[in-house]
């Protein structure tokens, strides 16, 4: 009989232990992640000073002084430090695709990136340890209509993990490069899939026109009767996706703005090495810019160049006209050049304020993002960066990246 | 009237010559194994005191005790049996013939038509101890065609197919990419492949005016065809698990080095894995990969890609799996019963069990032990190698 008692005893006390083990766990996992900072710098141009940043299951719960503090919870006391919004690359030329271009056809605007990207890649690693937590990806620029872009995190097991939104601006490249290969070598092979238009500027306005053309004739036609395709195209020519168009030398963005007479879309410039030549006309038509890069900028060979230093001064015309812009990196500068990006601009007169808006809350309102992403608001994603300084000042260095609430060490 | 009665003697002798025929031959058939320690790889685990009583190449009853029925006996004291291997993707005796070039949506291709029994590599196979293969198109095209399920066999009269319909092959493996055709690239196989199959509706005849009709695409949409797809890498694998899920298939992958990254997918969706041979030249890693993959409750089978790697890389494999901690009936499942499981055909082949085909190796020593050789071959219960009776 006292056997059978001590057992259930010792059953019971091991059915509570477990459950106070439960319970245990389920506090910490309840408990918030309170960071208590000495400048926030909240991505819209305000700054904070003495603040609490609370974070709840990776989104940001409480901002501004007086919060009350749980006795058991363990405050990050960043005194002083700098934490801002983590930083977001408004587009993103990285190898972190097995193949960014589909060369089979020119217009595959229903291409999904996310299926060719791999989250180990080293340009992911390379990005958030530089303080970047989100990117714009989109197909390489060698179709006319290379697709839409997506939208991914930095860091995440799987592709799926990562994104942010998908089928984010259709693409659409003038210039160049959408002929480059095409014009295979004449006596080789006359059938071969590269022996195709467009091989030159012409060219692609030409595909252009024709597949907006072909879009505008169908205007009558109901939505079922449509390819998947057209259906993308219909949307542009309605006016609710947004075109991205990479436009770097001055007769790009000419073309880019004639077409847009013609046709009535929404768009986006991305590239605009020569955007300050247009900067009424960006003005009017508030067309908002994807800059970059100013820093170590070497490709010369496609557009002329007149002055370097008005060219290198760009994001600082565009803040003067109230023109919204974002900073991206090319195919020369490594993702990690971003801020590098910024800080030069800053160097060249750029407002301190105006470069942190353009990293971060100006980028996600271009990319339609910024209900989530962008600045360090209640309800946001908890992406922060903690800098030991001023971010802007080339010796500051990059002491924690916060990606949905988790602490990572860029330094390890 | 006059017919009538000629028929009733012509049809009794007819009987009697049946039953005579009947009776011969299942006497001449029927014959008994013992002696040997026999892995079953179904229910009954191992038994190490049983006989065998094989009759018109099934296993007809395991008979656990002495009482033996006066059948032929061949005695393999000493000896152990195990299953016959069956390999889920392989190439065997049709590199070449498994592939056709021309474009790179080939659906209507069945495989069976290329197997070739005089061909050395199938002899190489049944040495081996594979006596059951998956006949499958090769990775370069985005759809290569439709996969056979085969009996190995080295007589050209009597070729036994399991299934001439098993999958669908589907490829987003590196190799259908190339520079000079599309697709260029993961993304964009992906979009062509969902370009054709929306083009392709059930029951549509709008391209029946094609040379070929693409067939295996439509059973596919039919779900009369599962898919069977080549996937490596994570993006690769990653794609295959969203491709299924935006089509509502259930498929295969083969290949899957990778697939291990993408487990809560793979378990969430059910997908098995058709796993690439680990050979001596990987890294350890892979083993414990896959290792991890059964861990978590995927169902995992090795192949061979036979003649891409060698026929004895199944059992280095499971020999390898064995070394990461699964038990040696676990891991021998993974080369008989699991990947007849996964191609469907479980009923038949895969395991020592009463009414099943009698396919089994018999061994010098233990099945795992690389060092122990296969002494006999035996499919449909015939011995399948030259040399033998």
């Amino acid at each position: 009989m006292s056997k059978k008692i001590l057992r259930e005893i010792f059953h019971k006390g091991l059915f509570f232990s477990f459950s106070l083990c439960l319970f245990g766990i389920f506090c910490l996992a309840q408990n918030p992640l309170v960071i208590k900072a000495g400048t926030v710098l909240i991505g819209n141009g305000d700054e904070l000073r003495d603040v609490f940043v609370v974070v709840e299951d990776g989104k940001i719960v409480f901002v501004g002084k007086g919060y009350v503090v749980k006795p058991d919870v363990h405050v990050l006391d960043f005194a002083d430090k700098v934490v801002t919004p983590g930083f977001i690359a408004a587009n993103a030329h990285m190898d972190v695709m097995r193949q960014a271009n589909e060369e089979g056809e020119e217009v595959t605007p229903r291409i999904n990136v996310l299926y060719s990207v791999d989250p180990r890649a080293k340009d992911f690693d390379e990005a958030w340890r530089s303080g970047v937590t989100s990117v714009y990806l989109a197909p390489g620029n060698l179709n006319v209509f290379p697709g839409m872009g997506t939208i991914l995190k930095t860091k995440g097991p799987t592709p799926q993990d990562m994104l942010v939104q998908n089928q984010v601006h259709l693409k659409m490249v003038l210039g160049r490069e959408p002929g480059q290969g095409n014009s295979y070598p004449s006596g080789r092979d006359p059938m071969h899939m590269r022996n195709r238009r467009p091989q030159n500027r012409m060219g692609v306005v030409f595909i252009i026109r024709y597949e907006l053309t072909n879009m505008q004739n169908k205007r009558g036609l109901p939505d079922t009767e449509l390819t998947p395709d057209e259906l993308v195209f219909r949307q542009v020519l309605k006016g609710r996706m947004p075109l991205r168009i990479s436009a770097r030398s001055y007769m790009d963005i000419k073309t880019a703005f004639r077409l847009m007479e013609e046709f009535g879309y929404r768009w986006i410039l991305e590239g605009g090495v020569d955007a300050y030549r247009y900067l009424d006309e960006l003005e009017a038509n508030d067309i908002p810019v994807i800059y970059g890069p100013v820093y170590k900028n070497k490709n010369r060979g496609d557009f002329n160049r007149e002055d370097d230093r008005y060219m290198a001064r760009t994001p600082v015309l565009l803040a003067e006209k109230g023109i919204r812009f974002a900073f991206q990196n090319n195919a020369e500068s490594p993702i990690s050049a971003l801020r590098d990006e910024a800080i030069h601009a800053v160097e060249l007169g750029l407002a301190e304020e105006k470069a942190l808006i353009a990293l971060t809350l100006d980028a996600a309102r271009i990319l339609g993002i910024s209900d989530r992403l962008g600045s360090i608001a209640k309800g946001k994603n908890a992406d922060l960066l903690v800098f030991d300084g001023n971010p802007f000042e080339p010796s500051s260095s990059l002491l924690s990246v916060v990606i949905d609430g988790k602490f990572y060490d860029p330094n390890k | 009237m006059r017919s009538h009665k000629c028929s009733v003697p012509l049809l009794s002798l007819l009987l009697v010559f049946a039953g005579i025929y009947l009776f011969a031959g299942g006497a001449e058939d029927a014959y008994l194994i013992k002696g040997a320690k026999i892995y079953t790889s179904g229910t009954q685990g191992v038994l190490t005191d049983a006989a065998l009583l094989i009759e018109n190449g099934l296993f007809k009853k395991i008979i656990d005790g002495e009482e033996w029925p006066s059948v032929p006996v061949k005695d393999y004291s000493g000896k152990t049996i195990m299953p016959g291997m069956v390999d889920a993707h392989s190439y065997v005796s049709g590199y070449y013939g498994l592939l056709d070039n021309t474009k790179i949506f080939t659906s209507d291709l069945i495989t069976d038509m290329v197997f070739d029994p005089l061909d050395p590599e199938v002899k190489l196979a049944l040495e081996s101890g594979i006596t059951t293969v998956n006949l499958s198109p090769r990775n370069e095209n985005l759809v290569g065609g439709i996969s056979s399920i085969l009996k190995l066999s080295r007589d050209f009269n009597n070729i036994s197919v399991l299934k001439k319909r098993s999958f669908l092959k589907i490829s987003f493996n590196g190799e259908v990419i190339r520079p000079d055709r599309a697709p260029t690239s993961l993304m964009g196989a992906e979009h062509l492949l969902t370009q054709k199959m929306a083009a392709i509706k059930p029951g549509s005849d709008q391209d029946r005016a094609d040379i070929f009709p693409q067939k295996g695409l439509r059973s596919l949409l039919g779900g009369n065809l599962p898919p069977m797809i080549a996937a490596s890498t994570l993006a690769e694998v990653n794609t295959t698990l969203q491709w299924l899920e935006k089509w509502q298939l259930n498929g295969v992958i083969v290949g899957g080095e990778e697939a291990h990254l993408l487990i809560p997918s793979l378990k969430q969706k059910n997908v098995p894995v058709l796993m690439s041979p680990i050979l001596p030249s990987y890294p350890e890693k892979w083993a414990k990969n896959a290792a991890h993959l059964i861990e978590h409750g995927i169902l995992l089978a090795f192949v061979s890609h036979m003649p891409e790697t060698d026929p004895w890389s199944l059992r280095l494999s499971a020999l390898m799996l064995y070394h990461q901690g699964i038990s040696q009936q676990e891991a021998l499942k993974t080369i008989t019963l699991t990947p007849a499981q996964i191609l469907g055909v479980a009923d038949s082949v895969g395991s020592i069990e009463e009414g099943k085909h009698a396919d089994f190796v018999v061994l010098e020593g233990e099945p795992l032990d690389l060092g122990s050789p296969i002494v006999a071959v035996y499919v449909n219960g015939r011995a399948a190698l030259l040399g033998e009776k």
